[in-house]
């Protein structure tokens, strides 16, 4: 998974580094169906897609990814609904970071943006230009697991990671 | 069930490091009953931390400091115990040297907490009776009541407390463990929640970081789904 990894385009032998995702995590925020993904790129992933350069909470302009959020058992870990995302948006963290936020957000970000509570841009389960479908429920203690494959032009896309098994918790309102 | 109160002062990043809540902090819930975390007294407000600034927490995560004599005192009561009921509290850096009231009411001095030393569970049940309605303390440290032994330390950590207004009540930590149960009529009585955090007086309060404290009505929350809730608080920690 991790490394540098040789393809061949068009008769001549590229070079591509493939994207590591080494965690994903659900962050709730209590202001209706907003929630925050973020996850931690791995190895030398940070470097290869220029995060000592970029400034904090900007946007990774190469990077998406694709998501599926599945609202799951938390006995079990058995999916009751999914909802996928494309394309969305990939923001570093701080500069010294290599947390990553993923939002449909393309502008402009900001720490307060993506992870505040009521931030600009946090994710709205609820959204369906932004999913394929609106998988929240009335329903509170419930459970969610999120599937991440994050691409790259000039890269290899990731393998797919996902939260806890399980499922965490999101308090959605009624 | 019902969400009846979510304080999340961990998603709080537009307020400065160190600023006093004040004595009316309408804080992050989505209730439709608008209830403040409170506090006329100024030497009980508890400040903000800001995110970035405990090394425990991601760098995105904020908290709210209390030293031990500080505390909130809700707007409006939390009437819990005609059915069902789930108390979550969680926090970082805590304290255990002295007993800390995390859950409290104003009638018969209910609550529930950690004992001091971090290795048992306090709860009061809300009755005028003696004994039976005093304090009791169930270790935390043994199995004899819970499934795992445990001790509450310095990192993240979560108390989840689930009635079942039958008189059972049992403990979860972050982990979603059974850490400690107790049985007796009167924890069916019932819990008239006022505080968070300490009694009401500025005393018996955990000093420490409160990242969330979140209640239902009408549900006790199962193993399963305890750990969930466990998951979700430990996504805040650092991962470096």
């Amino acid at each position: 998974m991790l490394g540098l990894s040789l393809s061949t385009a068009a008769g001549s032998t590229v070079q591509e580094f493939k994207l590591t995702i080494s965690t994903a995590r659900l962050l709730e925020k209590p202001t209706d169906a907003f929630f925050a993904i973020r996850c931690k790129l791995s190895g030398d992933t940070p470097d290869q897609v220029g995060q000592s350069t970029q400034g904090a909470y900007s946007r990774y302009t190469a990077l998406t990814a694709d998501v599926t959020l599945n609202r799951v058992s938390p006995a079990d870990g058995t999916v009751i609904s999914t909802a996928t995302a494309t394309g969305l948006s990939v923001y570093k963290a701080g500069s010294s970071s290599d947390n990553i936020f993923l939002t449909d957000a393309t502008g402009s970000s900001s720490q307060s943006a993506l992870a505040s509570d009521g931030g600009a841009d946090t994710l709205d389960m609820a959204d369906t230009n932004v999913f394929s479908q609106d998988i929240s429920t009335s329903i509170e203690t419930q459970s969610f697991r999120v599937d991440i494959i994050l691409k790259g032009t000039g890269f290899e896309d990731s393998d797919s990671i996902s939260s806890d098994a399980l499922g965490q918790q999101i308090d959605i309102s009624a | 069930m019902a969400l009846e109160l979510l304080y999340a002062p961990h998603c709080d990043l537009g307020t400065s490091d160190n600023t006093s809540i004040g004595d009316s902090q309408k804080l992050p819930n989505k209730t439709s009953v608008t209830r403040n975390g409170a506090q006329t007294t100024a030497s009980r407000r508890p400040n903000h931390r800001a995110a970035g600034v405990s090394a425990k927490l991601d760098v995105d995560v904020a908290a709210l400091s209390f030293d031990g004599n500080d505390g909130l005192d809700l707007s409006v009561q939390v009437a819990l115990g005609s059915s069902p009921y789930t108390l979550i509290c969680a926090w970082v850096g805590g304290n255990y040297t002295s007993d800390a009231w995390l859950f409290a009411s104003n009638t018969n001095t209910a609550h529930y907490g950690i004992a001091a030393g971090g290795a048992g569970i306090l709860m009061e049940a809300n009755s005028s009776r003696s004994p039976a309605g005093d304090e009791v303390t169930v270790p935390t440290n043994n199995t004899n009541n819970s499934t795992v032994s445990y001790t509450f330390g310095s990192d993240v950590e979560a108390l989840i407390i689930s009635n079942d207004d039958a008189g059972s009540v049992s403990f979860y930590n972050i982990d979603g463990d059974l850490i400690a149960s107790n049985t007796g009529g009167l924890f069916s009585n019932a819990f008239l929640l006022d505080f968070i955090m300490h009694n009401g007086a500025g005393s018996r309060g955990l000093s420490g970081l409160l990242l969330t404290a979140k209640v239902f009505s009408n549900k006790a929350v199962t193993a399963s789904e305890a750990r969930a809730i466990g998951v979700s608080i430990k996504n805040l920690k650092n991962e470096d």
